[in-house]
């Protein structure tokens, strides 16, 4: 992680298209991502944003639950959409439970829309 | 504390298909969350009323590098004693003097012992919670503000981290 730091885009490309191309073994990968959301660099913000955004659709559980850590470390109410479409994509439980979470986090008046 | 992705539900009952035994599904991974030492198993006494589960799992987050959600299992007491499972109080090793004495330590004794646990932990998902990064960043700000934990105990990144915190939450005098 000390690579995106130095390298900012060019390193978080990198790292993106290893995990997007299923490359990575998941269970570093899900180590990369919770890394990702922690990182305290704005140049890289979008791209990481992105990148967590998207590693919520891995076929893998693990890759999905360290993604959604990542965008919870963010807090940025732009990941809302992605939240949502997440929720309506995710087959596990406990997955879609910390999705609500996440989303509560990122919206605290989310639970009024339907009401 | 636990890994909450290691213990994700799989299919116990495939549709159409055989039941399938939890020893089957459940993955190796989730035996590194029972990690023993001389066959005990460090856990933190929760009170009924839950009053002092967000002091347990501050101290737990404090003791990390950065801020962080905690993973956790809250198992029933009853739970422990239909498996025969011994529990004795031993003094805590947080930075949360006051949590220490909430410390217990569980006689696991053999390795079946340890897989009737891991099965009862994951034949209850509900046990298993989140508390999320956002939270605990907020208690450990309030328990590092109150003294209750002591910031130079904090790992220096997250002291850090706590501090700019603090700064930032503390009113800019007044001109």
């Amino acid at each position: 992680m000390r690579l995106i730091e130095l390298l900012g885009n060019s390193a978080v490309e990198v790292v993106a298209s290893v995990i997007l191309r299923g490359k990575a073994n998941p269970t570093v990968a899900a180590e990369a991502l919770k890394w990702i959301g922690h990182i305290d660099q704005a140049k890289s913000y979008a791209f990481r944003l992105w990148l967590l955004e998207e590693s919520l659709r891995s076929p893998f559980a693990i890759v999905r639950d360290a993604a959604l850590l990542g965008v919870a470390s963010l807090d940025d109410q732009h990941s809302i959409p992605a939240i949502n479409d997440a929720i309506s994509r995710e087959t596990c439980p406990e997955l879609r439970e910390d999705l609500n979470q996440v989303l509560m986090q990122l919206d605290p008046q989310c639970h009024l829309y339907s009401e | 504390m636990i890994s909450r992705a290691k213990w994700r539900e799989a299919q116990t009952h495939p549709p159409g298909g055989q039941p399938v035994s939890i020893e089957r599904v459940m993955q190796a991974d989730v035996f590194s969350d029972l990690k023993t030492d001389t066959n005990l198993l460090s856990v933190w006494h929760i009170e009924d009323s839950l009053a002092n589960l967000e002091n347990v799992l501050t101290a737990l987050a404090a003791n990390y590098e950065r801020f962080t959600n905690v993973d956790y299992v809250l198992l029933d007491g009853d739970v422990l004693e239909a498996l025969s499972i011994d529990m004795k109080q031993t003094e805590g090793a947080s930075v949360d003097q006051n949590v220490n004495q909430w410390h217990r330590d569980l006689h696991i004794g053999t390795a079946g012992k340890l897989m009737e646990l891991a099965r009862e932990i994951y034949s209850r998902p509900d046990t298993r919670q989140r508390m999320p990064e956002k939270k605990l960043k907020s208690l450990l700000v309030v328990a590092v503000s109150t003294g209750r934990i002591e910031k130079s105990k904090l790992k220096d990144p997250l002291r850090v981290e706590v501090e700019k915190l603090i700064s930032s939450s503390r009113p800019s005098p007044s001109k």
